[in-house]
């Protein structure tokens, strides 16, 4: 325990890097997940097809696999990216992939009618997508979010990996110096877990926020 | 007709990129552009945290064997800056040969697949093998023919650090009894769990982090047998890795690693991490003659 007292720096060093590095991916993920959504909708047919090989090629390749990539394999064709960017870049290139067929489904899931009224109110299609699809497609699109949201923050320990002092990084430094394991991981799952509940807490806001103005619907 | 002059388009792109890149890489390596950005920009030093090599001291700077041997030449040759960069282990080589490091060190074996990612320094110092056991070694480990003669006896070892692990396959050990861990505290605390029943890495690591440790659980085996193949022993020689397109910076390098080797201010440094002149190479021993294996 003492250990951990004299070593609290480290931890707390680590968090605020975990901390920073969810949230700058954070952004781009939902960004990225919006931009790919839309062009998997796209009624051109080369976007669609772009933006479909994008989703199914980082879905369907391992995040340690695509950061060690960017980091060490890039440079030896002449591209040399930071660690930082290519951290930000493989977390939310990966999650984004995921967050684009969220986006998608819950678009989607607009149901037929809703645009049918939009077209017979002379609704243009930015406008049909801005006040009728998306205000309700979002609502449905917040619980699946906040999931992708703790994915991502405990997706963040493997940026150790590219030189990132992050928490993972810095509680492997603890163990390295005082072989205290149990108290060095133990502390590491306690401080993900009160950071992903923070998260969670905060799409729950979200969620409320969205719900207004719509019939209370029991909350489970 | 549309589709079809839009692929043309992206064949070009593409094409166009390929040969950028294709270009790109040549165009990268030229001998003295390395030495004229070291001395210019400073240079960067990956290292992985383990004494008695390199790790963070408490005063916040690099300290251990590697980094107090280095200061001084890097100094000598012009280079104002060292820029530290704490690393994991299996990305110290790697990493130079991406060349996102200048230069990585903290005991790196000289070995032949090593030597053809990137340039090593000459010899610097030999790591025996040495293996961390349960406190009263309950299973009579002092080398590697316990898991010889008893298969159902596993050790961990590092991942990426592939000198100690060869020397246990050369000696006959089997490749399932030799599990590979992230680092030591892990393989301690694996041994502990009863996963594994030693941890193998250098002996001078072993030494140095149960010092600082101070875990009365285990201990270093002893005595210990290295490892020996056709007559001769399997000890690891370590020396410092550079970028492949470090070659001129390297030889000057050596020419004041081989006044600063063996002197009384090396001496001093080994002395201070708890080392002696045992942790010299012997002389004859070449990077050329490690990297043929």
């Amino acid at each position: 325990m003492e250990h951990l007292y004299e070593s609290r720096d480290l931890f707390i060093e680590g968090t605020l890097v975990t901390i920073q590095f969810t949230l700058i991916s954070a952004v781009f993920m939902v960004l990225i997940a919006f931009v790919a959504a839309f062009g998997r909708l796209a009624p051109w047919k080369p976007i669609r097809a772009a933006a479909l090989c994008y989703v199914e090629f980082f879905r369907g390749t391992s995040l340690i696999v695509q950061l060690f990539w960017l980091f060490f394999a890039l440079p030896m064709l002449g591209v040399t990216l930071n660690a930082d960017t290519t951290a930000v870049l493989a977390l939310s290139l990966c999650l984004g992939a995921y967050g684009a067929e969220v986006v998608r489904a819950a678009i989607v899931s607009v149901p037929r009618s809703q645009i049918e009224g939009a077209i017979a109110l002379n609704l243009t299609p930015v406008q049909r997508m801005r006040m009728v699809i998306l205000p309700q497609a979002i609502r449905a699109m917040l619980p699946p979010f906040g999931n992708l949201l703790i994915e991502l923050v405990k997706a963040t320990a493997l940026i150790s990996l590219i030189t990132i002092h992050d928490l993972t990084f810095q509680a492997r430094m603890f163990n390295l110096r005082t072989v205290q394991i149990v108290e060095g991981f133990g502390t590491t799952l306690i401080i993900y877990f009160i950071l992903s509940q923070f998260l969670a807490y905060g799409v729950r806001l979200l969620e409320r926020r969205f719900q207004r103005g719509m019939p209370q619907v029991s909350r489970i | 007709m549309l589709n079809d002059s839009i692929s043309r388009r992206y064949a070009i792109a593409a094409g166009a990129l390929a040969l950028a890149t294709a270009f790109a890489v040549p165009i990268a390596a030229n001998a003295d552009a390395f030495t004229d950005k070291v001395k210019k920009d400073g240079i960067t030093v990956a290292y992985a945290e383990e004494s008695p090599w390199a790790f963070l001291g408490p005063d916040k700077k690099v300290a251990g064997t590697d980094p107090e041997v280095i200061d001084g030449i890097l100094k000598k040759m012009g280079v104002k800056e060292i820029k530290y960069q704490n690393t994991e282990w299996s990305t110290l080589v790697p990493g130079v040969r991406a060349k996102r490091f200048d230069m990585a060190i903290t005991g790196i074996f000289i070995k032949p697949d090593r030597c053809t990612q990137v340039i090593f320094t000459d010899p610097i110092m030999i790591a025996p093998d040495g293996m961390i056991v349960m406190k009263g070694n309950p299973k009579k480990i002092n080398g590697f023919d316990a898991f010889v003669k008893d298969r159902s006896l596993k050790m961990g070892t590092t991942i990426g650090g592939t000198g100690p692990r060869d020397h246990a396959l050369a000696v006959g050990v089997n490749r399932d009894q030799i599990v590979e861990l992230p680092d030591t505290p892990t393989q301690i605390a694996a041994m502990k769990a009863g996963r594994i029943h030693a941890a193998l890495n250098t002996d001078q690591g072993n030494v140095a982090i149960l010092e600082q440790a101070k875990d009365t659980a285990v201990e270093v085996a002893r005595p210990f047998k290295q490892a020996e193949k056709d007559g001769k022993l399997l000890v690891g020689v370590t020396a410092f890795a550079f970028q492949p397109d470090a070659g001129a910076f390297v030889k000057e390098f050596n020419k004041h690693l081989a006044t600063v080797r063996g002197s009384p201010e090396h001496l001093k440094i080994l002395k201070k991490y708890g080392l002696s002149e045992d942790a010299l190479p012997a002389k004859g021993v070449t990077t050329a003659m490690m990297c043929k294996g």
